[in-house]
């Protein structure tokens, strides 16, 4: 084999693995499946209007207990029932708030529409609000730190917009829920509380 | 050199047709594999051939009482069986009513979701069976009805394996339908039973779940349930239960005793 012919061997394989290189450096700067389908998240507090796609979402009251009175039955648990009451005001159709969360810190979601919980929350025209309350039953342990996710679909929160809200949950909140033998679940209505 | 006849070659001796035919055959790289392929294949006969194997399940675990075991993202302990006609006899809030035709039968355990996400009820409605009983009801709810009229429609009796349940939180008697993560419910495993014919013995089978995604539309869920143990436990009626029955056969020896005492007055 001639030096040249060596040569342009050699030159090939290197521009070979340069473009392989190349390529791994483009594709690990695109952005993979799982940061597509990250919503669009808001963070906002207790008593702090958050915007959501289609409206916007105001978190009022907190409360937890070890039984729960609503409008279907009374539920009594070894576990804690939360109680959020939340105003959802549409803002371009008629439409309501259909997604709730509690998100524990270590990544534990319970939803309110699984098992026994509810959220009532009904649909309204565009500017006029709507109180909601859902109802969600947590275990006790692992609950300091949670925070609530609300969107507007249910179910499919990739894409969407999500509001974050900190429940400001510490142990002595819990202790005073523990101690609560009853909260009141009482359903949704319209207009301004 | 001289030339040789045809007269002069020593002639082969000639061979059998049987010879003729296996050398035929064997002389061609294809039959050869044929013949080799059936004789494997008759190796195969005396050891059932083809047929189907049995497929031998591992042995049942055997499990215990008041222990916790897990299935899947579900950890359960069984504490205790028993049977009641009408478990929440006398209650005001009662989400159980009266069995008509026949009895509850209820499995008192623990439960405990692990993991962070959901028990979903695939796993929670499927994690036991009852063995060995008879005369199970489709569901914990399926039992006879009496129309106004007083006629009865029986209720849809299945094999044991395929009677279902529904799993009652202690607390309020209300069925879960699924468990949050890290939540732990005091239940009842609530079977429907025609008539109060128990054994004193009740055996359960557990099954188990596989973690795996779904080939239609590729989303992980626990899947395929699959019997994995055994428990075995007494079985006897609740402590209401068994008050009315003593009731019930305190009053049929007063009445006894009475009509022994009509009886006697009678012959004197």
């Amino acid at each position: 084999m001639s030096r040249r012919t060596l040569r342009t061997k050699a030159l090939t394989g290197v521009v070979a693995l340069a473009v392989v290189g190349i390529g791994q450096l483009l594709t690990s700067h695109l952005p993979d499946e799982l940061t597509e389908l990250r919503p669009f998240e808001a963070a906002g507090h207790i008593d702090e209007s958050v915007d959501v796609r289609t409206g916007s979402v105001r978190v009022q009251t907190v409360n937890g207990g070890t039984s729960l009175r609503s409008p279907i039955a009374a539920m009594r648990t070894s576990n804690l029932w939360v109680v959020i009451a939340y105003t959802f005001t549409p803002s371009q159709t008629t439409t309501g708030l259909f997604s709730i969360e509690m998100v524990a810190a270590n990544g534990m979601r319970w939803s309110g529409t699984a098992s026994r919980n509810q959220n009532l929350c009904t649909s309204s025209v565009p500017g006029l609000p709507i109180q909601c309350q859902a109802a969600i039953e947590v275990p006790a342990d692992y609950i300091i730190g949670a925070h609530l996710e609300l969107a507007p679909t249910a179910d499919l929160t990739q894409y969407d917009a999500v509001a974050v809200i900190d429940l400001e949950i510490t142990p002595d909140v819990v202790a005073d829920w523990k101690a609560n033998p009853e909260v009141t679940l009482q359903g949704s209505t319209l207009g301004a509380s | 050199m001289a030339g040789v006849s045809d007269a002069d070659v020593p002639q082969e001796p000639r061979d059998s047709w049987s010879s003729r035919l296996v050398k035929h055959f064997l002389g061609h790289p294809l039959p050869a594999v044929l013949v080799a392929l059936v004789c494997v294949i008759a190796a195969t006969i005396p050891f059932g051939g083809f047929a189907r194997a049995e497929v031998t399940k591992p042995g049942l675990k055997q499990l215990e009482v008041g222990v916790e075991h897990t299935f899947g993202p579900l950890k359960l302990t069984i504490i205790e069986a028993s049977w009641d006609t009408d478990p929440q006899h006398g209650q005001t809030d009662r989400q159980i009513y009266p069995s008509v035709g026949g009895a509850y039968l209820m499995v008192h355990a623990k439960i405990r979701a692990v993991g962070k996400s959901e028990v979903p009820f695939s796993v929670l409605n499927n994690v036991m069976r009852v063995q060995n009983l008879g005369s199970m009801f489709a569901t914990a709810y399926t039992h006879d009805s009496i129309s106004d009229d007083g006629e009865v429609t029986p209720g849809k009796t299945v094999p044991d394996e395929e009677a279902e349940y529904t799993v009652a939180n202690m607390a309020d008697a209300i069925s879960l339908p699924s468990i949050g993560p890290g939540m732990t419910y005091d239940v009842v495993f609530i079977f429907g039973h025609r008539g109060t014919d128990f054994p004193n013995e009740l055996t359960l089978h557990t099954y188990d779940f596989t973690w795996r995604a779904s080939s239609i539309d590729g989303s992980f869920d626990w899947r395929d349930p699959e019997v994995n143990g055994q428990v075995t436990m007494p079985l006897k009626p609740s402590k209401a239960q068994q008050q009315r029955l003593d009731r019930a056969s305190q009053r049929a020896a007063r009445k006894a005793a009475r009509e022994q005492h009509k009886h006697k007055r009678a012959h004197r």
